[in-house]
């Protein structure tokens, strides 16, 4: 069983530079010669400047505007949308408008408070039901859904909400950027190195060999450092480009929160066809997702909401509109996940609740929705691989006692009561429909050097998930060498190729399976004590059934995708309304797992930050100021939190992935939020339809009648 | 001058008494092992040993640690008990990115040195000071188990 022995656990590359502190995360990069920045922010959510009136500028400080970007004073990710500084009009509170540098932080800091700004404040607006402002729309439908409502017994609808989250990576954001004889080079905290390699060209008008990206180690992403640090990024490298010194930014934890991306509020209206029995005939959905002051990387976001709005279901007729406005806060980017959380809790939430409206078990109700292999997408795609989210059903059934405790707990009395709850779900693993073809067009290296040593040369970042061992492991089992001779180095744009972002779990799937195809080249060609350099590309490994088309949504939305089912037993006080998390389990198909330990640590890491999404993670904006803007604050959950973690696999190899793998990190967040308010429905007879779901909530919610 | 003793070796610091012993550490002495994560005795990253007990050096003024003994984990991971927390988490796959993994080893040795057998519960009780975002808390309980399995009567004998 070779192929399997890919699983078994290895030592993490970094694991002994990081267990004994001597990694180094961007803040750990000293040097007398460095100066530090300082960012002045706005503190109006929308305003014109009208002056800033700025003290004489002692020696040995700068201060950087806007207008000394060489090209564009924009950051460009998908759109050059947002400002690198703006101190024209600014779009909500935290907004960028000046940098001062200085040899220290607190001398930046001090000369930075000298300066005063007068704004003249302008129209805002706060909440999307009011906002008039689309910054993006997209829509599909699926079969005839007109008629069929049109002839329908009932129509069940509900709103359905979710939160803003915030990231709450431990390591705050930062980069450090010297600006030399013509050459900048930027080192820090980053997902995608050749995103603020590109943001960097683009802005200061610098060729590829001018521009050089390193990645430091990094505390923590999960997708906060995916589109974030090219903002940074531009802003540090502004600051060094004007100052003449190297410059480190990094931002305190408070800076970090009311600047940075949060995970996307959203307002989800699901309207359901029934017929007599109660079958679901169609579905209306309409997804409003808060964008922000700025679109930023949006447009995805809620496509990805969109396709993923029947979740694991199938329905035959389908109408989706989903749109991203326009408000005057904090911008919304990337999350773990990737906009489907919130469409993935509301549809299971919303069939859930159907069966109760029903008087139907939840449970076998949305089981006999549950796709299977052969059935149709949300977008008319197809199931084309073995989908097993049936029999992972019955088996977190049966590993959780579901029946037997449900019913035990039915019977609770006291103060404390139980309850549990059940969630699926299934999401497209890796991009939408043929954007690695067209557009990221992936490339991987493997150098085999004299001593025949190996390395992989990818763009892929290794942000605590480990997929650099993971890659190593790939490579050495391929090769049929041993662990110890693999490296993959972290990437600096001058020595890697552009493998793509390290984003959408695409990095085993895509980049894994070109390091995979590489090294098979490199065993056929292997000359020992020989230099040898293997160069992949990406190529389509199947042609899709039918593909897909970005302008009518239609078709293979994805090559394959990831499923699970997430089972949370939790115990409710019913004095203080605080719920504690007992139990929580999952089951998971990942393809084949590349790593036991790794995967593991995945899994448990993403079930714990779905908990706080639906659960603790409440980030409340006040007339466009963040509430929640420290971590004593904004409160994630901790060790004593949480009860027990249990996880299990099927194994499902996808005939495209590197031994059978595909996408992982981001499934187990995606289905925590439907399980957990499922499960706090079965103590109090109550419904929610919005999360977080906190014990203020649940307080209310027990004040009135069932 | 405020002088004490750091990873067992006397030493002397001139900066302000209110400096955050954070800093100093990290800059001054350059051991950057303890992290700033939150800056306000949230997060447990800048954990640090002080005279055996942990405490969130981001909150220690300088002037308050006189003549006292600092461990940061430059100086635990030359140690025995080091040695064997430090194979627990690698065994279990504990760590991730890393950065708040410094002070989950300090908050774990200050556990297992007044407890060398800790329940879950009190091994969960002892790391709610210290964040992680990445690890769910699961593995590294686990690690903390099998830690004090291998080293309870040995390394750490407190309570047994
Ligand atoms: S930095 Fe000291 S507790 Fe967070
Ligand atoms: S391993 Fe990343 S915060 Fe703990």
């Amino acid at each position: 069983m070779r192929s399997m022995s890919i699983s078994r656990p290895v030592k993490r590359k970094d694991f002994d530079e990081k267990i004994s502190g001597r990694a180094k995360f961007v803040d750990d990069y000293q040097s007398p010669d460095y100066y530090h920045a300082c960012i002045l922010r706005s503190e109006r959510p929308h305003a014109r400047i009208v002056s800033i009136n700025i003290p004489e500028i002692p020696e040995d400080t700068w201060v950087a505007r806007g207008r000394d970007v060489p090209v564009q004073n924009r950051v460009l990710v998908d759109i050059p949308d947002q400002f690198i500084l703006n101190d024209v009009e600014v779009e909500y509170v935290g907004e960028a408008i000046l940098i001062v540098v200085a040899k220290t932080k607190a001398k930046a800091r001090r000369f930075m408070e000298q300066i005063s700004v007068e704004y003249e404040d302008l129209p805002t607006c706060f909440d999307v039901t009011e906002s008039d402002t689309i910054l993006h729309d997209c829509r599909f439908v699926k079969g005839d859904p007109d008629k069929v409502f049109n002839e329908a017994h009932e129509v069940f609808e509900e709103v359905l909400t979710t939160g803003f989250q915030e990231h709450a990576y431990l390591e705050p954001q930062g980069i450090v950027a010297e600006y030399r004889d013509g050459y900048m080079t930027v080192c820090g905290a980053m997902q995608c190195p050749f995103y603020i390699h590109n943001a960097i060209k683009h802005a200061f008008g610098f060729d590829d060999d001018h521009v050089r990206v390193i990645q430091a180690t990094v505390g923590g992403g999960f997708g906060g450092k995916e589109d974030y640090p090219s903002v940074v990024g531009l802003q540090a490298a502004l600051a060094s480009y004007v100052s003449g010194k190297p410059v480190k930014l990094v931002f305190d934890r408070q800076e970090d929160i009311i600047s940075t991306t949060k995970r996307h509020a959203a307002r989800m209206i699901y309207k359901t066809a029934l017929d007599e029995e109660g079958n679901i005939l169609a579905m209306d959905v309409n997804v409003t997702l808060d964008g922000g002051a700025y679109l930023g990387i949006s447009t995805t976001v809620i496509e990805r909401s969109l396709v993923h709005c029947l979740g694991p279901y199938v329905v035959d007729h389908v109408r989706a509109y989903g749109c991203v406005k326009k408000t005057n806060q904090v911008v919304t980017g990337a999350f773990r996940g990737f906009g489907d959380p919130q469409t993935i809790f509301a549809v299971d939430t919303h069939l859930a609740h159907i069966a109760r409206h029903l008087g139907r078990d939840h449970v076998e109700y949305r089981r006999s929705y549950l796709a299977q292999q052969g059935d149709r997408t949300a977008t008319d795609g197809l199931y084309r691989d073995p989908v097993f989210i049936r029999e992972m059903a019955d088996k977190v059934l049966e590993q959780s006692d579901y029946y037997a405790k449900r019913e035990a707990y039915s019977k609770d009395t006291g103060r404390y009561r139980r309850g549990i709850g059940i969630g699926f779900l299934g999401r497209g693993c890796g991009f939408a429909g043929f954007a690695e073809r067209d557009f990221v067009k992936g490339v991987v290296r493997i150098r085999k050097h004299a001593d025949d040593t190996v390395e992989a040369l990818v763009s892929s970042t290794d942000m605590g998930q480990g997929i650099h061992t993971s890659f190593c492991k790939v490579i050495a089992e391929t090769l049929e060498i041993p662990l110890s001779q693999v490296s993959c180095p972290r990437p600096d744009t001058q020595r890697v190729p552009n493998s793509g972002p390290t984003n959408a779990s695409r990095s085993m799937q895509i980049v894994g399976r070109m390091l995979q195809r590489a090294a098979l080249r490199l065993k056929d060609e292997w000359i020992p004590g020989k230099e040898q350099v293997i160069e992949e590309h990406y190529r389509e490994e199947r042609d899709a059934v039918n593909p897909w088309n970005t302008k009518t949504f239609n078709g293979d939305g994805f090559a394959t995708y990831g499923w699970s089912t997430t089972v949370t037993e939790v115990e409710l006080d019913t004095v203080t309304s605080e719920v504690r998390l007992v139990n929580i389990w999952g089951v998971f198909d990942i393809g084949r797992i590349i790593d036991r330990n790794l995967v593991e640590g995945q899994m448990h890491g993403g079930l714990v930050q779905g908990y706080g999404y639906a659960s603790m993670e409440k980030m409340e904006i006040e007339n466009g100021v963040i509430m929640q803007d420290r971590l004593n604050n904004y409160i994630i959950p901790t060790a004593y939190d949480i009860g027990g973690i249990h996880v299990d696999f099927v194994d499902n190899p996808y005939e495209a992935g590197p031994f059978g793998a595909k996408g992982a990190a981001e499934l187990p967040f995606c289905g925590v939020a439907s399980s957990y308010v499922n499960a706090v429905e079965n103590v109090t007879q109550r419904v929610y339809l919005s999360i977080p779901l906190t014990p203020e909530k649940i307080f209310e919610s027990l004040q009135e009648e069932v | 001058m405020i002088s004490f003793v750091l990873n067992g070796e006397n030493v002397e610091t001139a900066s302000l008494p209110s400096s955050r012993l954070l800093d100093i550490l990290r800059e001054e002495f350059l051991l950057t092992g303890a992290k700033e994560g939150c800056g306000e005795g949230e997060c447990g990253a800048c954990s640090v040993l002080i005279d055996g007990k942990l405490a969130n050096s981001c909150l220690i003024a300088v002037g308050s640690i006189e003549g006292k003994k600092v461990m940061t984990i430059e100086g635990f991971s030359e140690t025995e008990r080091f040695r064997v927390l430090s194979d627990a988490f690698a065994e279990v796959g504990a760590v991730q990115c890393g950065f708040c993994i410094p002070g989950m080893v300090l908050a774990s040795e200050s556990l297992l040195s007044v407890c060398a057998k800790p329940t879950e519960e009190e091994i969960r009780i002892a790391l709610s000071g210290n964040l992680c975002r990445c690890t769910g808390y699961e593995l590294i309980v686990k690690a903390v188990q099998l830690a004090s399995e291998r080293g309870a009567g040995t390394v750490w004998t407190a309570g047994i």
